[in-house]
């Protein structure tokens, strides 16, 4: 009788699991769940090259000139600081945003991500973790100026920070750069425009950015409604 | 523990069933996971009527609420403030899933990618990414847990299991 008792119970704890997990299950299998009689959003995804006329980077000599690489002709955008002769670098990339296979200015933004492939790293020591911030700017096309090097001049309209390791080189790294698609989108832009540059926090550290072939060119993906 | 309450747990089955069939005659198949994983070939039976439509959006939360707290509530056996537990925690799923619905981006990134592939909890993403938000919902959520905290108190049962 006692082993019954002890069979009916735990027949009743799997009783309530399971209707725990029906009632999970039901929620997610009901699909759209809800919704107050309104269709459900189409979503579309585009995916968009940086232009490589616009990218490129600027450079910031101990000299304190500037110089100006378009990645048309060097085939690559650079970003960070040169741990040995302390020049800096700040990287563009420019994803225009209009025509076929854009990103309508009404659209809502549900994911963004950046895809680049990073060439080369130069590091200070091994295994060192260069921190890049990632500005969303918004320059006039078709080229950049030594203006855009400077953040005063050329303020971040939101900024996030991600981290580049030693051991992403000749990878592809894919950057969750939503906050600043939704911000673009947001504002009206015509482009997505980044600026890559060392984040405060480091000392030196520098990252070079494929942008030559289509192929490994940096790609922007906008999943949107 | 006490005993299973019958009538809590028949309520609520009650109400489940309802809901069910709810959301099969109200709903276009290809707009849920249950019918793409059925193939259920009533295509031509959904009922496409406006007092549906209303209703169907969203009665199916009041009953999703209600039909879980009762069918909990029921085989647990609990005392007010377990009941009361238990319907604020159905609520408070419900209405977690529904935000997720307004919050897309954060709703859909917050999904781990090992659901991918595993039965139900694949379709979670597109749950929200497909999903409208709708305050409806979550009152009607806050409705169910209501008559349904009504209902368990009701029908409890004071004896000792």
């Amino acid at each position: 009788m006692k082993m019954v008792k002890g069979v009916l119970r735990i027949a009743r704890y799997f009783a309530i699991i399971g209707c725990c997990a029906l009632g999970f299950a039901t929620i997610v299998a009901s699909g759209g769940g809800g919704g107050g009689g309104e269709a459900a959003p189409t979503v579309f995804i585009s995916q968009i090259l940086s232009d490589p006329d616009t990218d490129g980077d600027i450079k910031f000599t101990a000299f304190s000139i500037f110089e100006i690489s378009s990645a048309r002709e060097t085939g690559s955008v650079l970003a960070g600081i040169h741990p040995i002769s302390g020049d800096e670098y700040r990287g563009f990339l420019s994803f225009p945003l209009g025509g076929p296979g854009g990103v309508p200015g009404t659209a809502g933004i549900l994911s963004a991500t950046l895809e680049i492939s990073v060439i080369s790293m130069t590091v200070a020591t091994p295994n060192q973790t260069v921190p890049l911030l990632i500005d969303l700017v918004s320059f006039p096309p078709p080229t950049i100026i030594a203006s855009d090097f400077d953040r005063n001049l050329q303020p971040p309209l939101q900024s996030m920070i991600f981290n580049v390791f030693t051991s992403d080189t000749g990878t592809t790294l894919l950057v969750d750069v939503t906050v600043l698609m939704d911000e673009a989108q947001r504002q009206g832009l015509a482009d997505f425009q980044l600026r890559l540059l060392l984040d405060f926090s480091a000392l030196s550290g520098l990252v070079e950015i494929d942008d030559s072939i289509s192929e490994t060119a940096p790609l922007l993906t906008v999943e949107f409604f | 523990m006490r005993c299973v309450n019958k009538t809590q747990v028949v309520i609520g089955t009650g109400a489940l069933f309802l809901g069910v069939l709810l959301y099969l005659i109200s709903r276009p198949v290809e707009q849920t996971y249950f019918g793409s994983i059925l193939e259920i070939s009533y295509k031509a039976r959904h009922w496409d009527s406006r007092f549906l439509n209303e209703i169907g959006g969203s009665l199916p939360s009041f009953l999703h609420v209600l039909a879980f707290s009762l069918l909990v509530g029921g085989l647990f056996g609990a005392r007010k403030t377990g009941y009361l537990i238990i319907c604020l925690a159905w609520l408070f799923t419900n209405v977690l899933f529904e935000l997720g619905q307004k919050h897309i981006t954060t709703a859909s990134q917050a999904i781990p990618q090992s659901f991918e592939g595993v039965f139900i909890l694949e379709n979670m993403k597109s749950y929200f990414l497909k999903g409208t938000y709708d305050h409806f919902d979550i009152l009607a959520s806050c409705a169910g847990s209501a008559a349904a905290y009504w209902v368990l108190l009701r029908t409890r049962d004071e004896r000792r299991g």
